[in-house]
């Protein structure tokens, strides 16, 4: 059986290497990264815009049943719940069907943020996921 | 890390100045002085770590063709260790002869002078008001560059170690030789001694050369291991070997594809050179590689720089680059339509619409080029 290959769709650098490597260790070969630019406006947003083509193109290529797609967009003060259906709206909007549970697109939601993951992983703290996590590095000036 | 560059009268930089980035790629049309800002590193580092004269450096025919003017100058200001450094050069024509004039300091300090052919050296730690030693020195040459370790000059040689350790680079598969015809610490900046530097290489860092192995495994289809097979006393030719199944074959350099040839050079670059960086800058690197092939260098070539605090800076033209490292930041360089000369900004895409960084500098360079409004 052929290795597992995955795209990704994330919110930022931060996230985009945590995932990577989170699929590396898995055995999982990322094929594809999308990482939203420093911009104008909110990285989710632009998740949120880049969605519909991703999964359009995923869906193009149902035959490659080894093929995946993990997006990655911060719950913040929104949350997991409101993100999906933000997500499912996208879709909706283009005219396609929602999420399939059988489908290979994986949806992340950390919140507040990755970090907030980072932390209670690395077993530095476990924040609450109603606040903003502090994304200055360990030592670096704020 | 390199926090503001000032070019004037040098290629098309006109009182140019840039405060780069921690990591950024650097877009724009041809001729919008990408490659002109690699070159004022290049100058920099052929002055203050090679001893070049100015004559054999290109500066003077570099001159920016409308100005008219003698004087070209350029300063850097440059974070090591903690110590705040700002350096000046002025190149001129002095009496029908080319000669620098230089000043360093550290955290706002004098530490060094040259004018005149004289050169003023103020001691290092406390650095005195007056120069405490006085050289005659060749005009067309640094000093910094000639300077010998001593207790009261550690932060000059401090600031030349990091304008040495700038890894700027500019491949050209089409020079990539295989040949290694000695041990070569030094690299070229289009890679074009990348065997002989290998050679070199290889023996002071093994742990380097097998991470190098198995990266190469990981992007060159049935890619075994490189082996250098001496074809004279002193020449060694760099081959790749191959397995596919139960076969082995082994190609010679001048065999591989150039694409194959560059992925090569680039993992060396990686695993053998820059983790010895302070600043990374690499200009059009990925020419000649498939898009699928260059995402995974790139990510690779980010990760260490992040995880070793490096700076790094992208010149790039292609989609796949250009939208990996935008997360981090992207500055846009142009000409000024009515002065000509280069001008940068930050490019920051619209991140409601969705749009790619490489297609926001498309849809800017298409609908302003050569306007001169801000982008």
């Amino acid at each position: 059986m052929s290795q597992s290959r995955v795209r990704l769709l994330c919110e930022d650098r931060r996230a985009e290497r945590f995932f990577r490597r989170l699929c590396e260790q898995a055995g999982v070969r990322v094929v594809g990264v999308e990482v939203a630019p420093d911009g104008q406006g909110s990285a989710a947003d632009w998740v949120l815009s880049r969605y519909p083509a991703l999964v359009r193109q995923r869906r193009a290529k149902a035959f490659q049943a080894n093929l995946g797609l993990l997006v990655h967009i911060d719950g913040d003060a929104v949350g997991v719940t409101q993100r999906k259906t933000e997500l499912d709206a996208r879709l909706a909007a283009h005219s396609m069907e929602a999420r399939q549970a059988a489908e290979p697109v994986a949806v992340c939601v950390p919140t507040w943020c990755i970090e907030t993951w980072v932390l209670h992983l690395a077993e530095l703290g476990t924040p609450a996921e109603s606040v903003r996590v502090n994304r200055t590095p360990v030592g670096a000036t704020p | 890390m390199l926090k503001r560059l000032y070019a004037h009268n040098f290629r098309s930089f006109v009182n140019f100045e840039w405060v780069p980035p921690r990591a950024s790629v650097l877009v724009g049309e041809n001729g919008a002085g990408k490659s002109a800002f690699v070159e004022v590193l290049w100058l920099l580092q052929d002055l203050l770590v090679h001893g070049r004269t100015v004559d054999e450096t290109p500066s003077t025919s570099a001159r920016t063709e409308w100005l008219q003017d003698e004087l070209q100058s350029f300063e850097l200001e440059a974070i090591v260790a903690s110590d705040a450094f700002h350096y000046r050069l002025d190149i001129r024509l002095e009496t029908g002869r080319t000669a620098v004039r230089e000043e360093l300091k550290a955290n706002g300090a004098v530490l060094y002078r040259a004018d005149g052919g004289k050169v003023e050296l103020f001691g290092d730690d406390p650095p005195s008001a007056v120069a405490r030693t006085t050289i005659p020195f060749d005009r067309r040459r640094s000093f910094i560059s000639a300077l010998e370790q001593r207790a009261d000059n550690k932060r000059i040689i401090a600031f030349r170690e990091a304008i040495g350790s700038i890894w700027a680079v500019k491949p050209d598969p089409r020079r990539l030789g295989g040949a290694a015809v000695a041990e070569n610490p030094w690299l070229e900046r289009d890679l074009s001694n990348f065997a002989s530097w290998y050679r070199s290489r290889m023996g002071e860092d093994p742990d380097a050369t097998d991470a190098l192995r198995r990266d190469l495994q990981a992007v060159l289809a049935g890619f075994s291991t490189l082996r250098l097979e001496p074809i004279s006393p002193e020449v060694k030719d760099l081959r790749a070997r191959f397995s596919f199944g139960q076969r082995t074959h082994e190609l010679g350099w001048a065999k591989l594809s150039d694409g194959q040839r560059l992925l090569i050079a680039l993992y060396g670059l990686l695993r053998l050179g820059l983790p010895r960086a302070s600043l990374i800058v690499l200009d059009e690197a990925e020419n000649y590689v498939a898009p699928q092939g260059i995402q995974p260098w790139l990510q690779a070539v980010g990760d260490a720089a992040a995880e070793k605090n490096q700076q790094l800076l992208v010149v790039s033209h292609h989609p796949e680059t250009i939208n990996y490292l935008a997360a981090d930041g992207t500055w846009r360089m142009w000409r000024d339509k009515d002065a000509g000369h280069i001008r940068i900004a930050p490019l920051l895409p619209d991140l409601a619409s969705g749009v790619t960084a490489y297609d926001a500098f498309k849809f800017v360079a298409e609908s302003r080029s050569g306007t001169g409004l801000e982008p």
